[in-house]
């Protein structure tokens, strides 16, 4: 019942900017042109599903999203691992970490397409470099973090090094290496988009950079719905794939409400 | 089994330049499958000579060795149950019981664990979180994993400090009964003189990172606290402690 009473107050305030949008559009004090109205809107996103177009666009932004998030991945979590460990580390890392991490990945585009052309390559670089520091950064808190309190419970138990890292270091980790994770799925969402939208030949920011050139601006609003609904529900899957692993730490739950 | 003989034993350390004496010249002998309880003010250095004992810190100086009746024998098993119960929060109370086991054949660890969780009264719990039992489940808990590490010498630092009266007794009378047919040497840091008494079949007195005194305590088990002979012992370490 509260479930249901949660989601149709989460409903209210969309379905209130249709009605809005949906009256003043057909009243004719919106003008049509620079914001068609929602019939319009349903009528075009109808036909892109039809004519399959849009399954084409999402499909390789999923595609670059994945890909490049599973590279993010690859390098972030063990480097992170790494540091964490062996801390000394740091101190020589962390000019160059705190450098990169300040500029936007959507500023070195110009950059990484001359380099690697307007293919592939250049958005799935644009993805890690979007990913790699929110899940390098929290991977590292989570194992930096470590409570000495349990570490000592593995020496009192006669621990090796390897055991004390497979068995508290790492679990104590998990919430704080999904929190990265879902942060950077998020950010490498809204980059790719980003990348797609300077120079790309397909996806859903061209198919949006597209409709810009040929005055549609429907499709420019299906693009924009899609996004921001693929983003949410990429989000909750993979919450909902990963609320098990930490659901022992409240902490975790919170620091990732707090991040965002 | 395991005994311990400590000999000149002292351990110091330094805060901004200041030397600090956190134990000197510890001599103590604790026979092997003995129950040992250490009492002493806070600061008396009740943690750091458990801590230094299982390797969790280094020495200063001294010899620890560990015997076995007249013999010196080599570092046998120790393990140490904490103040509070460090228990593995993403671990059910099954799974903690059994995680100094890592290396067991599954089916040996499953039967130590469903032992371990009878002998404690753990089995409708075994499914738990940490987060959902109590202070003195969790501290069962923890005491249930260190019992099923199997170590000759068992320290403990206060384990039942943070909890409620009713449940310090309950524990306590279990302790005992866990340990009244165990082949287990026993050291027990509290700074309940009580609880000391109660347990310990010689009570250690550390006053200011020295051994004051060591009382043999002559009384059967499971020991009353309104006996005659327990107040007198209690009368004896109060003075010690107090100093007059």
């Amino acid at each position: 019942m509260t479930k249901a009473k949660k989601v149709l107050k989460s409903l209210f305030l969309p379905a209130a900017i249709f009605a809005i949008w949906y009256l003043t559009s057909n009243a004719g004090i919106l003008n049509t042109y620079i914001i068609p109205p929602p019939q319009e809107i349903f009528e075009t996103a109808a036909v892109l599903i039809k004519k399959g177009t849009l399954a084409k666009h999402v499909a390789s932004s999923l595609y670059r999203v994945f890909f490049g998030f599973l590279l993010a991945f690859i390098l972030a979590f063990p480097t992170a691992v790494l540091i964490g460990i062996i801390r000394p580390l740091e101190d020589y890392l962390i000019l160059i970490i705190e450098f990169v991490r300040h500029v936007p990945p959507i500023a070195c585009i110009p950059m990484l397409i001359l380099w690697l052309g307007i293919g592939e390559s250049s958005k799935i670089a644009v993805i890690i470099l979007a990913a790699f520091f929110p899940i390098f950064l929290n991977t590292l808190n989570g194992v930096i973090n470590c409570d000495y309190r349990l570490l000592e419970v593995g020496d009192v138990f006669g621990f090796s090094v390897k055991d004390k890292f497979f068995k508290i270091i790492l679990p104590s980790a998990i919430p704080y290496v999904t929190v990265g994770m879902r942060l950077g799925l998020g950010y490498s969402w809204r980059a790719l988009i980003g990348a797609e939208l300077i120079a790309a030949s397909s996806g859903i920011g061209y198919m949006i950079m597209d409709a810009e050139q040929l005055s549609r601006p429907d499709i420019i609003i299906v693009g924009i719905i899609t996004i921001g609904m693929l983003g949410y529900v990429i989000d909750l899957l993979f919450f909902s794939l990963t609320a098990k692993l930490s659901s022992w730490n409240k902490e975790g739950a919170k620091s990732w409400q707090e991040l965002e | 089994m395991a005994g311990i003989r400590i000999e000149n034993l002292a351990k110091t350390y330094y805060i901004k330049d200041r030397k600090i004496t956190a134990l000197s010249d510890i001599n103590l002998e604790v026979d092997d499958n003995s129950f040992v309880t250490v009492v002493g003010r806070s600061g008396s250095g009740k943690t750091t000579l458990l801590r230094i004992l299982c390797g969790l810190e280094e020495k200063s100086q001294g010899q620890i060795y560990y015997t076995k009746g007249e013999d010196i024998i080599s570092k046998p098993k120790i393990s140490m149950v904490f103040q509070e119960p460090r228990l593995m929060p993403w671990l059910t109370v099954e799974e903690n019981i059994g995680f100094s086991l890592i290396n067991e054949n599954p089916k040996v660890k499953k039967r130590k664990v469903d032992l371990h969780l009878e002998l404690l009264g753990l089995k409708a719990f075994k499914d738990a979180y940490p987060n959902q039992i109590s202070g003195g489940m969790a501290q069962r808990v923890a005491l249930g994993r260190t019992l099923c590490y199997d170590p000759e010498i068992i320290l403990m630092d206060e384990p039942l400090g943070a909890l409620d009266a009713f449940t310090r007794q309950n524990l306590q009378r279990e302790i005992v009964n866990l340990f009244a047919n165990r082949q287990k040497t026993v050291i027990f840091v509290t700074h309940d003189v009580d609880e000391a008494i109660l347990l310990g079949q010689k009570v250690v007195i550390l006053e200011k990172g020295s051994v004051k005194k060591q009382i043999p305590i002559e009384l059967p088990y499971p020991r009353s606290p309104e006996s005659e002979r327990f107040f007198k012992y209690r009368q004896e370490i109060l003075r010690t402690i107090m100093g007059n």
